[in-house]
């Protein structure tokens, strides 16, 4: 389970998030949805650990992340917006460091390795420097870099934006499989159609505001609408700004 | 045009250079002003024309103080090598370095025919201010033998720079590619000699003024009887008619080769950093944290040239002091080493903290306490140092076997002065980050340093086996408090 209560993250004088709060249960993937620089990516950061957040509250699997960042990171799977790697490991040797860093039993780590390579197909790419690979296939190894350790919690952050249709289905597949297995999962994205067919819950991010709250249907209900984009759009109220500049953007060609 | 290219391109490459200093990176108005200090071209070629020029006077005399005119000219056409030795090493490991930061992908896309005329203009033009280096040499030339020689002498210089560009425009594309292969270990073994080589060219260079000043009437004769192969400026004194020609025919043949090469070239940037496969599949292979962070580091050293540059320089710095050990072969001069190496792993900080550049957010990623971070980085500042110092002294105790009493000091002093350094700069942080490197903890560090330098040096002249307890006592308070 995580737990966030009254997040505010602040960096100098800007506040990028204004007290959110929302709760994933277990077995549960809740889509963080937001355009472009809404604080989805701080969200998650702070949810793994990896920034301090700079007031309120989270919990994650009951440690404090505040508290106990390390803890945290122990438990929690995170997959970054945009691969960062070391670019002149080969991905076997970033596994093996990350591995190493976790303290997987050598079994174990085999074991997952073989089968999330296989099931992304990276299997060529093994032995090349990670630099060299195409930006998906960067993806796929930060993905699995992030599920070495059986996490008890996984955060994405869009992690499906660079992958092919059929990686994509992987790790759709993956996701399910997790959330069977009682996982709690927290899952940004600003693609509406991912988050209609994989979330369970829905929570709009706007300008560091959690603006609504709901699974997919009750979402549509509340803002009256037919699809989730326009929900969307309705929320973040930026429907006439688009119309607007889709007509100028017609004019232009 | 082709000036505001490449005017642009450097500005890239700098502002990626920078960008990759995580010292600067987290802090953008640090980041801005270094950007502003070196990121135009005619500035930094103005500053580095001047420190060249300066630095060159040092050669003046050399030159000028020499009773016999043809003694002048000799000593004048071993200097010739530098200019070619220092283009060749800049361009083959520029050009890499230049590529890997994708500085010429947005040229791709756009209908550029000869592009890698942009490459070798952009490497070029950043070694010139380095020829520069022979100017008073050549001024020192002329007001000896006259203009004619002085002048043809300066020639020869800037084409010993073009021929070392174009061989190292030759080497990148012939051997460029990003490390891996069967031949990966031997080469990173080549690389790791080659560096060594250049950087040592310093100190080879005071031998060498030294060896051709005493046996000049011998090399006359060599370079002489050889002057088609080794054109420089030697024939210029009596015969500056065949010099010209030379200087013509070399230009005409190496002018060749460049274009050329710089035609092949532009197929090599456009296919990106091909690699080799990395022979068949690697296995995973787990380590205790600490071990696992300094094998990381190794590995990335060894792929990346100017990461391999910093992690040896300690090697470089004690050539002097070990040269001195081996000339009088005294227990004292063993330990004068010593304490160098120790000095030297110190200073390594600065390598060990740039070697995981951008991907230093991964770290944040990992449940990693900042001890077993340091104690990474502690294995990685000491092993280059501890092995130098150990397989030296072992070396020196071939001559004097009383030097072996240094033996465990060559081991214990670098924990000690690498893990104080550590210590200092890590003051008052608490979770795995890099450092602020301000002046305040350097000149602290320096301080620590020299009390464990010089306490070791003092107990030594009490009584020898003293010192050991000390620096033993150091290390495990270090150990200690990095394993709390
Ligand atoms: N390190 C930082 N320093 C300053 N501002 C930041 C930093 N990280 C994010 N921000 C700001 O916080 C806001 C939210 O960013 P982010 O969480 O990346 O948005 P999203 O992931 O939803 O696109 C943005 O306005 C961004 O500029
Ligand atoms: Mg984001």
């Amino acid at each position: 389970m995580i737990e966030v209560e009254n997040l505010v993250k602040r960096f100098g004088g800007k506040v990028a998030l204004k007290g959110i709060s929302f709760t994933v249960r277990d077995g549960e993937i809740y889509g963080l949805l937001g355009p472009n620089g809404s604080g989805k990516s701080t969200t998650m950061r702070i949810l793994a650990g990896i920034i301090p957040p700079s007031d309120g509250k989270v919990v994650v699997e009951g440690i404090d992340v505040a508290e106990n960042p390390i803890e945290v990171k122990r438990i929690v799977g995170y997959i970054p917006e945009t691969p960062v790697l070391y670019e002149s490991l080969t991905p076997v040797e970033f596994f093996s460091f990350v591995g190493s860093i976790r303290g997987i039993p050598k079994g174990e780590l085999e074991e997952r390795v073989e089968r999330l390579v296989k099931a992304f197909g990276i299997e060529e790419y093994l032995g090349e420097l990670i630099g060299t690979l195409s930006f998906g296939t960067q993806q796929k190894v930060s993905i699995i870099a992030g599920l070495l350790h059986d996490p008890k919690a996984l955060i994405l952050d869009e992690a499906i934006n660079g992958l092919d249709p059929k990686s994509a289905r992987i790790m759709k597949e993956l996701l399910n499989g997790f959330k069977e297995e009682g996982k709690s999962i927290v899952f940004s994205t600003h693609i509406l159609a991912v988050a209609e067919a994989l979330c369970d819950r829905i929570g709009i991010i706007y300008n560091g505001e959690l603006i609504a709250e709901g699974t997919p249907e009750e979402l549509k209900r509340f803002a009256h609408e037919e699809s989730l984009e326009d929900v969307f759009l309705k929320l973040t109220e930026s429907q006439e700004e688009v119309s607007s500049l889709v007509r100028a953007l017609r004019e232009a060609f | 045009m082709e000036w505001e290219i490449v005017n642009v391109l450097y500005r890239e490459m700098t502002y990626k250079r920078l960008r990759a200093n995580p010292q600067l990176s987290t802090d953008w108005n640090k980041f801005i002003k270094a950007f502003k200090r070196s990121g135009s071209l005619k500035r930094t070629l103005l500053s580095q024309s001047i420190l060249f020029g300066i630095f060159g006077l040092m050669l003046f005399p050399g030159v000028y103080y020499v009773k016999d005119p043809s003694g002048s000219a000799v000593i004048y056409a071993s200097y010739c090598l530098l200019p070619l030795i220092m283009a060749l090493y800049g361009t083959a490991v520029t050009a890499q370095y230049a590529i890997s930061l994708g500085l010429f992908e947005p040229l791709l896309s756009l209908p550029v025919r000869v592009g890698g005329k942009y490459l070798s203009a952009l490497l070029l033009i950043t070694e010139l201010p380095s020829t520069l280096f022979l100017l008073p040499p050549a001024v020192a030339l002329s007001l000896k033998l006259g203009p004619v020689a002085g002048v043809l002498g300066f020639a020869w210089a800037l084409m010993g720079a073009f021929i070392g560009h174009t061989l190292g425009l030759l080497i990148y594309d012939r051997f460029g590619k990003a490390s891996g292969g069967k031949f990966s270990g031997l080469k990173t073994a080549f690389k790791a000699f080659g560096i060594l080589l250049v950087m040592s060219l310093f100190y080879g260079l005071n031998y060498l003024q030294r060896y051709v000043a005493s046996h000049y009437e011998t090399l006359k004769g060599v370079f002489e009887r050889y002057s088609v192969a080794y054109p420089f400026s030697v024939s210029t004194v009596e015969k500056p008619l065949l010099s010209l020609g030379l200087l013509a025919v070399y230009g005409l043949v190496i002018g060749a080769v460049y274009v050329l090469t710089v035609r092949r070239l532009w197929r090599r940037i456009s296919e990106g950093t091909a690699t080799e496969r990395r022979g068949g599949r690697a296995r995973l292979s787990l380590h205790s944290p600490a071990l696992a962070l300094a094998l990381k580091d190794f590995k990335i050293a060894t792929r990346n040239t100017s990461l391999l540059t910093g992690l040896l320089m300690p090697v470089v710095v004690i050539i002097p002091s070990l040269a001195g050990a081996l000339k009088s072969g005294s227990e004292g001069s063993a330990l004068g080493f010593v304490l160098a190496v120790g000095w030297t792993s110190a200073i390594a900080i600065d390598a060990v903290l740039k070697i995981d550049g951008r991907a230093f957010e991964v770290l944040h990623s990992l449940p990693l306490s900042l001890r077993t971070f340091l104690r990474g980085k502690l294995v990685t500042m000491t092993t280059v140092p501890i092995t130098a110092g150990l397989l030296a002294v072992m070396g020196l105790s071939l001559r004097n076997p009383g030097s072996l009493k240094v033996l465990p000091l060559a081991l214990f002093l670098p924990v000690a002065t690498a893990g104080t350094t550590l210590t200092v700069f890590y003051w008052g942080i608490r979770e795995v980050a890099l450092p602020q490197t301000t002046w305040k903890k350097m000149l602290l560090a320096l301080l620590a340093n020299g009390i464990i330098i010089g306490g070791t040096a003092g107990l030594w002249y009490v009584e020898w086996f003293l010192s050991l307890p000390f620096v033993l006592l150091v290390d495990v308070l270090l150990l200690w408090h990095l394993s709390r």
